[in-house]
């Protein structure tokens, strides 16, 4: 047995090499697994984030924290003076706050969604961008959860949207979308919270054995891993509890963007009131978040240097996923347009013409954007580059919000009295929140990294275990394991 | 105060051949684990006679989050009616809804606390372990009657190419 | 009830509040705005704040034109909160500050409002009003932003001493619209209790209608069978706004005739 000094020594990763090192092409655009790397190298690669903290990452950190302290001021400048520093006017009493939600919504549903999915079908190359997914979730939710109470008039009165018992019988109203909504996203964010957390349990408990002695990360480590051993008996009731997990979560996701999407449904506004927007919305809400998860762990394999455990393939194989999305999507335009073009309802074509004149440009860009990403992802080479992948998952984003937008803008500003009918432009506050937020996302994935292991380096191992390389002739032939296949 | 035997192994072959005599020491199942850094498919070291009936956690807290859903949406809507759009005093869709979400809330928490009980999570206290097992190493960990049966384990695990081997007492 | 339109109250009450509005009779003066203003302590918000499309008035006149140019003819609709039966803006709010009362008001409960803003979003009429400052308060947070620096808006003292105190001010962050004075309902049917009767027709009238000029608005009970907006909602110049969303409003247009 090594003693304690020898095993602080061994354990402690060599973080100058790796980031000097430079990555062998063929192994980052290698196979899903890659058989021949040691448990040494794996669990210190997949660590590597956590431990080598760089200037970089505090300039990085320190910068998204400084807009978010900027967001933060702006929110206060806007409690305390009133909802008149957003430029919301009589009656778009909805603007950027409300589409930023959306937008946020929309994102954490593939987080979870994609992991479930792809741990329920077991996808062989799902393992190492699992951790990524889920904490994108949790995180894109912890945003979203905010617009609402950035958004109410009232935040210190916001409890009385709580069923808390009182003698006076004062009871939130259950029949509007946005108490089915507040129940979604906590249910969902809860369900997250819990699905990640039970898959961090045995990566806590790994990184808890490969702290060296007295780092302070080992002290919560510690707590967080509570006792964890992986014993097979564990192990067993791990398996069953992620798949239980996975079946729930994935039966919660679409519901909660179908309840988003019925904050506008269910009103009597034209436009809004269609029964497209249940799976317009789930659709739209995986297809940009596929797109965010591309676009994490495109930036972890360049900021962090993951690119021999998240290659090139798990990349590709995403984008497939996304290619998938964007044809559906482009198919809910068509339908969306379509019928509301053919109703020709007088109320429709006026919010549909004023959307054409004042937001042309915006849904040009939103709409190329489908056509981009169809074309662009059918090829492989785009499939198989990150930087090309990089510029289309971040312009599909960026269509995204544009799309939520012009959901939530032109509507009220050109509805059903002509006499309302006004303009609305974000005021610097609000863009100041939305950017604040934009940046608390990433603050709080950056300070995520450096506290948890962002690998799931237990799912990478049980790649490696059940990963072999079969002969067949002069050539050899990936195969993968199935547990339960005896 | 049991004696316990950890033996740690580089490869789940060589691991798996211990497997045999160990369980022919007439040391019951219970009393032997695998620790592994990673998952390993039920029967690398011997089938378990292992059943958590964690569904029926998970249906039980289903239950009760249905029973919470009729309550918060259905019931409380009875008695604190207000007429709001000239809707029905009760609304069927509404209950629906908020119960499928409290359902699978239940669900998702049942599993959750499913984990810690048959997992027997957490426990704080130093247990029978070894951090190289995180390095990827295969402990097998076995609690014996008495001094004479682990020194037994030790020959066996010494004998199957063991790279090290840890004795305890007491926490299993 | 005697006339073909229905009115959803869902209860059995002896009033259900209607205004009748003779858009034949309007000349669009604006005497109804000026004292709705008045009576309900609206703020007056200022020409800057009015040009952001922020005036918080309850009733206002839409002007349109009819015809083609140069035959037009300008038609003036005084506009207010329509207490719709089937109110849009009821079910949406998640905290029940606007329900329906027994009598058939629209009522909306301004310290319950925490400002979600989706009851105004869902009126196709645009009559909600939102309280985007504190429009009665004088302090002055900001004075260094120059957009904020001055509160032209407020009713320094001793201007508060013209507010109605029958009424409350609102405060920053919620939402208020057109009560069919309900203060004055309040003090109607009081009056008539102490005299031991039913509110007769001609008890009770809006500010906007005790103002009007030409006598275009009329209110009263239309569960009574002898009054005055019982008959004209029964004429055949009658139309409701928006008629299409079914929403039973309790505003009644008359137009056509003349």
């Amino acid at each position: 047995m090594a003693s304690n000094e020898d095993v602080d020594v061994k354990h402690l990763p060599n973080f100058e090499d790796g980031l000097k090192r430079s990555v062998d092409a063929n192994v980052a655009n290698g196979p899903d697994v890659d058989l021949s790397i040691s448990e040494d190298s794996l669990n210190q690669q997949s660590l590597l984030p956590m431990f080598l903290t760089t200037k970089a990452w505090f300039i990085f950190t320190l910068s998204l924290a400084s807009i978010v302290a900027f967001g933060a001021a702006a929110w206060g400048f806007q409690i305390i003076t009133g909802m008149g520093v957003a430029n919301l006017n009589h009656p778009v009493f909805w603007g950027m706050y409300i589409a930023t939600f959306v937008f946020w919504v929309g994102v954490s549903h593939s987080g979870t969604m994609v992991s479930s999915i792809l741990r329920l079908v077991k996808a062989n190359w799902r393992r190492p961008i699992l951790r990524g997914a889920e904490a994108m979730t949790t995180f894109s939710l912890l945003v979203a959860g905010m617009f609402p109470l950035i958004h109410v008039g009232r935040l210190w009165r916001v409890y009385y949207m709580f069923p808390l018992p009182n003698q006076r019988e004062l009871w939130p109203n259950l029949r509007s979308p946005l108490a089915w909504d507040m129940t979604a996203i906590t249910v969902y964010l809860t369900a997250s919270s819990i699905f990640l957390y039970v898959g961090l349990l045995p990566d806590i408990a790994l990184a808890r054995d490969l702290c060296p002695k007295n780092h302070w990360r080992k002290i919560y480590f510690r707590v967080l891993a509570l006792g964890w051993r992986g014993t097979h008996r564990q192990w067993l009731v791990y398996e069953k509890v992620s798949m239980l997990l996975a079946v729930f979560v994935l039966l919660i996701a679409p519901s909660v963007h179908t309840i988003v999407s019925w904050d506008f449904a269910m009103s009597i506004t034209p436009i809004w009131h269609t029964t497209i927007f249940g799976p317009y919305f789930v659709v739209g809400a995986i297809y940009s978040g596929v797109a965010g998860v591309i676009t994490l762990m495109i930036l972890l394999r360049w900021v962090f240097g993951l690119d021999k455990i998240i290659k090139v393939v798990h990349l590709a194989n995403l984008s497939k996923m996304l290619l998938l999305m964007s044809i559906i999507w482009t198919y809910f335009y068509f339908t969306d347009f379509l019928v509301a073009w053919y109703a020709n309802n007088p109320a429709e074509q006026a919010v549909r013409s004023w959307e054409h004149h004042r937001f042309g440009v915006h849904a040009w860009l939103m709409l190329s954007c489908s056509v981009i990403t169809i074309c662009g992802l059918s090829w492989n080479r785009i499939r198989n580059s990150p930087v090309m992948l990089f510029g289309i998952t971040a312009w599909v984003n960026l269509a995204m919000y544009i799309e939520r937008y012009l959901i939530v803008v032109p509507v009220l500003s050109h509805r059903d009295n002509p006499f309302t009918w006004t303009d609305y432009t974000p005021s610097f506050v609000e863009i100041s929140i939305a950017c604040g937020a934009f940046a608390y996302f990433f603050l709080l994935y950056a300070v995520f990294i450096k506290l948890m292991p962002i690998v799931t380096i237990a799912d990478v191992r049980e790649g490696k275990v059940l990963t072999a390389d079969m002969a067949v002739g002069n050539t050899h032939v990936r195969v993968y394991g199935n547990p339960e296949a005896h | 105060m049991k004696p316990t035997v950890l033996g740690l192994f580089d490869s789940i072959e060589k691991t798996a051949k211990t497997a045999g005599p160990i369980l022919d020491l007439s040391i019951e199942k219970k009393d032997i684990s695998l620790l592994t850094a990673g998952p390993y498919p039920d029967g690398a070291y011997f089938h378990e006679d292992f059943h958590p009936p964690i569904w029926k956690v998970a249906f039980v807290g289903g239950l009760l989050g249905l029973c919470a859903g009729l309550f918060i949406a259905g019931w409380t809507q009875w008695i604190i009616n207000l007429n709001v759009g000239g809707k029905d005093p009760v609304s069927f869709p509404v209950v629906a809804l908020i119960c499928y979400e409290t359902t699978n809330l239940g669900i998702v928490l049942g599993s959750f606390l499913s984990l810690f009980w048959f997992a027997r999570l957490p426990n704080w206290t130093d247990l029978a372990y070894d951090e190289e097992i995180s390095n990827g190493r295969i402990g097998v960990l076995v609690q014996c009657e008495d001094s004479s049966q682990a020194s037994k384990v030790e020959d066996i695990f010494n004998s199957h190419g063991a790279i090290g081997i840890k004795n305890g007492r007491g926490d299993y | 009830m005697g006339i073909s339109w229905s009115f959803n109250t869902h209860r059995d009450n002896d009033y259900k509040w209607v205004m009748v509005i003779d858009l034949d009779k309007c000349n669009g003066c604006g005497a109804c705005a000026v004292s709705c203003q008045a009576e309900n302590n609206v703020a007056v918000v200022g020409e800057k704040i009015a040009l952001q499309s922020r005036r918080m008035s309850w009733l206002r006149i839409e002007r349109y034109f009819e015809g083609e140019w140069p035959n037009i003819r300008t038609v003036f609709l005084p506009m207010m909160c329509q207490h719709c039966g089937n109110a849009p803006c009821e079910p949406v709010c998640p905290v029940f500050a606007t329900y329906h009362n027994p009598e058939g008001l629209n009522a909306m409960i301004y310290n319950r409002c925490i400002g979600t803003r989706f009851c105004g979003n869902n009126c196709p009429y645009g009559v909600r009003k939102f309280n985007w400052f504190d429009f009665f308060d004088e302090k002055d947070y900001y004075g260094y932003i120059p957009a904020f620096r001055k509160k032209d808006y407020v009713f320094r003292k001793p201007l508060d001493e013209q507010l109605n105190p029958d009424v409350s001010i609102r405060e920053k962050g919620i939402m208020e619209k057109c009560t069919f004075c309900i203060q004055r309902i309040r003090r109607g049917k009081d009056n008539a209790k102490d005299e031991g009767r039913v509110v007769k027709d001609g008890d009770i009238m809006p500010a906007c209608g005790q103002s009007c000029p030409t006598g275009a608005i009329t209110f009263g009970n239309v569960n009574d069978p002898d009054s005055k907006v019982h008959s004209l909602a029964k004429s055949k110049r009658r139309h409701r706004l928006l008629e299409s969303h079914g929403l039973e409003t309790s505003v009644i247009y008359l137009k056509g005739g003349a």
